[in-house]
Order: C-alpha cells, then structure tokens, then sequence
C-alpha cells in the first residue's frame, strides 16, 4: 500500500481522525461481520491511506503512530485482513527504532498476527519476545481431504498433542445445530450449562450439534481442551475462516444456526439469564429433530 | 597369602550399606518435604485466589456506581467530572462513559483503551475504583507509568493473570441478548 506524505501539518489531524475512526467503529460493531468490516475498512482508507507507511513515519511523532497502530490493530482485528497486519508490523518497526516499544505494543502485534492467520510469524514474536503474556502457539496440521473439500473446515484441538488438527465439515445431508460458541463468553458457558442438565436437549445436542469458536484475534487452544473434558458431546472446534460459512452471518457467541442439508432453517440468538430452551425446542421441532 | 577381596567386599558392603540406607531414607525425606512444600504452596495460591475473589466481590457490592442510574446520579453529583474522570481529555471521557454496559450485577463492558492511552495506573485505579473494578488495573499494561504509586499498582501478585483472567476479557464486550463480541478496544468484565 503506497501512500502520499502529507507534512507537519497532519500532526493535529491524525487525532482528529483517529477520533472520526472509532466513531464509524462504534457505529459499525452493531452490523453483521461482513458489513461491519467493510465499513471499518473502508474508514481506515479514508482517513489515514495519505500516510504513507513506512516512509513517512519517521516525521511523526510517536503519539502519532500510537493512533495509526491502534487503529491498524482494530481494523486487523475486525477484517482479520493480513493487509494490516503487515502495516502493523511497520508502525511497530518504527517504534523500535527508537527504542518505544513495550510488552503491550508486542502483545498487540501477536494479536494482529493471530487475528489475520499469520501463526507463524505469530510464533516467532512470542519466542523472541517470551517476556509477554499470550496463549502458546500450537502445530497446525491438515488431515487427509480437506484440500479437495468444497465446504466449511476446523480445527479440532488433539486431545493428546500440542496441535490444531484441520479437518473438512460435511453439512449436506445432514441435520445440525451449529453453534457459534467461545470458551471465554460466560453466555456459552451458561447455555453449555444448561443444556448439558437438561437431558433431552443434552441428548440431541450431544448427537447433532457442533460448537464452533469464530476466527479471532485469540487462539484458545488450552481453554476449548478444558471445555471438550467438560463437556463431553458438546465439543468445540475452531473455525478455519468466517468465509467459509454461508449461512453465519454474525459471529458472535453463543448463536445457534439450524441447518438440514447445508441450508439454514432457523437461528436462535444469545443466551440470556432467562434462557432459550423454548427457543431451542421451537428450533428443534422445525428441524425435524423434536 | 590369604585372599583378601572376599574379606575388602564384605567390609565395603558393611560399611557402605548404613549410608545407602541412609541415603535413600534422606532422598524420602526430601521428596516427601518437596511434595509438602508443593501442597502448601498450592494451598496458598488457593487462599490467595479465594481471598482476591472476596475482595473483588466486597468491592463490586460497595461501589458507588453499579448502573446506568447511578452513572446518571454521579455526573449530576460532579457536573464539572470532578476527579476522577477530570483526568480524561474530553474526547476521551466522552469515549468511555459512552461504552460502559451495564448489567444487574454492575460495570459489564468499557472502553480501556482510552484509558491506556490518556491515563496513569493511579489515574486508571481511581476511575475503576467507582466500579468496583480497580484490581483489573494491574493488566492494563499500555498505561504509562509516572510514579512510584503507578508502579506499585502495576506490581502483580502470584495469581494475577494479563488479558484472560477468570474476572475479564480483553477484546471482547457483552452485547444484548446474551451473547459476547469482539472489540477492539473494550473489555468484558465478570459482571458481563
């Protein structure tokens, strides 16, 4: 991405956008993932593709290049685009130059790299910086037919080594609850909870669902281990890429798809304190499952 | 001459069985005193997390704001955002009282960006004391640290964890109904 210099007078400015840039965030994160990171990609082009990186940061102040870097670092994370990732990695570069980098600005570049796929390179920064606080990187391995697979994939956390195991979804012809979960979202926990009690919801959950944890700027590995133990039938698995799924229009966590032959029949969103078994078993009937 | 090596063998096993045994028994010793030290240790790190949850919860029910009411109430209290928000730019203060979420239970989101990026730990402290929430400040590492007060808060204990501890998450909010979404600059509290 070349960009045009734009002088001395863009210092007050970057703040100024800055500013303008989380108020279209703030508008955007109520929108369903695909608009949303649109919007939010379109606003970081807008507003700083004249500054060109890396030539140009050597002018800027480093109060400066701390707003670029957080608003590179939010538009990586709601785009999970490698694009800014890189521009990322130059802004930090830059810091380093002059000798301003800290764990914080290193734990954020880890995420930058987790949230647009670039695992190894995320490695390699956790290796060499050992003093920041992130989720160990596992070995990534891709089981026989994915790569002539023409539909969604996981990854399935080996119960016995320290890897993510890349394995194809069959959806046609079948009848699923796909549920969009995270190990870290206590709504799932609450929802797993309760359905794991239940024993009629366990039973067809146990048969018919799978729990996927959305692409994100985290790699839980340790934590969707811990849930697999603990709930046994209701494992969790992590989403290869959001592109992949058709019919999840929104990733966040818990959302239940009903889904017959790879077609959506219906959704159930969220896990309040009152709960969605009705819902559910609205969802369910409908599916043919109840 | 008599041989002797019979005689040199029995002596050494004589001497040197004692001391094996001996030796063996401290090694006992020693690993039964590694495996109490183990236990104690765990014991203690569990005492210390059962109290750290005590406290957070005593200072959860004692903070002063614990809803959108009592938000409401404050800013009326201190029109001018007498300390501590006064420490927040304008921008800024705006940014975070319109991120706060809150839930039954209290503070269940904000924005801690902004107060990474214009606050001192101390600053930060005093803000999230009036939620209940001033022990998450001890994570928030890209906050600049200007005094000796800063540093201390900044100190953490055998327990503490940074961005995924049991009572948060960075990078993540509580939106309506019930689910939890990513965010680029908010948190996701044990309130959530």
């Amino acid at each position: 991405m070349i960009l045009l210099l734009q002088g001395c007078a863009a210092a007050p400015q970057i703040q100024d956008r800055y500013s303008e840039y989380r108020r279209v965030e703030e508008s955007a994160i109520s929108h369903p993932f695909s608009k949303r990171a649109t919007m939010i990609s379109d606003a970081y082009e807008r507003l700083f593709s004249s500054y060109e990186i890396p030539g140009d940061l050597q002018n800027l102040p480093p109060d400066e290049i701390e707003l670029l870097m957080e608003a590179t670092k939010a538009t990586v994370i709601y785009t999970l685009d490698p694009v800014y990732a890189r521009q990322h990695g130059l802004l930090l570069k830059e810091l380093e130059k002059r000798g301003l980098t800290t764990n914080s600005h290193y734990k954020e570049h880890f995420r930058a790299l987790i949230s647009s796929g670039q695992f190894e390179q995320a490695r390699q920064l956790a290796e060499q910086k050992s003093s920041i606080d992130v989720e160990p990187v596992p070995e990534f391995v891709t089981a026989a037919g994915v790569a002539d697979h023409q539909g969604p994939t996981e990854w399935i956390v080996d119960r016995n080594n320290f890897q993510l195991i890349r394995k194809a979804i069959e959806l046609d012809d079948e009848t699923l609850v796909i549920v969009t979960a995270h190990p870290y979202c206590h709504f799932t926990q609450d929802a797993a909870q309760s359905i794991n009690s239940t024993p009629w919801l366990r039973e067809i959950f146990r048969q018919h669902s799978k729990w996927i944890v959305p692409r994100d700027h985290t790699l839980p590995f340790g934590a969707v281990r811990e849930w697999n133990v603990r709930y046994p039938g209701l494992d969790m698995s992590l989403a290869v890429s959001r592109d992949e799924w058709h019919f999840i229009d929104e990733w966040r966590t818990p959302v239940f798809y009903f889904v017959s032959d790879n077609q959506l029949v219906d959704k159930v969103v969220g896990w309040p304190d009152e709960g969605r078994e009705s819902e559910l078993e609205s969802a369910l009937k409908k599916l043919g499952l109840l | 001459m008599p041989n002797l090596r019979p005689r040199f063998f029995i002596l050494a096993f004589v001497t040197l069985l004692p001391l094996a045994a001996g030796a063996s028994e401290l090694n006992e010793q020693i690993s039964k005193h590694d495996d109490l030290a183990h236990e104690l240790n765990h014991q203690l790190l569990t005492q210390i997390e059962s109290h750290g949850e005590r406290q957070k919860e005593i200072a959860r029910l004692l903070a002063p704001i614990k809803s959108t009411e009592d938000l409401g109430q404050y800013l009326k209290t201190y029109p001018n955002y007498n300390e501590p928000f006064s420490a927040l730019s304008e921008t800024g203060r705006q940014l975070f009282i319109d991120s706060l979420t809150f839930t039954e239970k209290g503070l269940a989101s904000f924005n801690y960006v902004v107060l990474e990026r214009e606050l001192t730990p101390s600053e930060i402290y005093a803000v999230l004391r009036l939620f209940g929430l001033a022990y998450i400040t001890e994570s928030l590492e890209g906050s600049r640290v200007e005094t000796a007060l800063d540093a201390l808060i900044m100190e953490r204990g055998p327990s503490a964890k940074t961005g995924h501890s049991d009572s948060f998450r960075d990078g993540y909010y509580c939106s309506s109904p019930g689910t939890c979404s990513v965010s680029s600059t908010k948190l996701c509290t044990s309130n959530c």
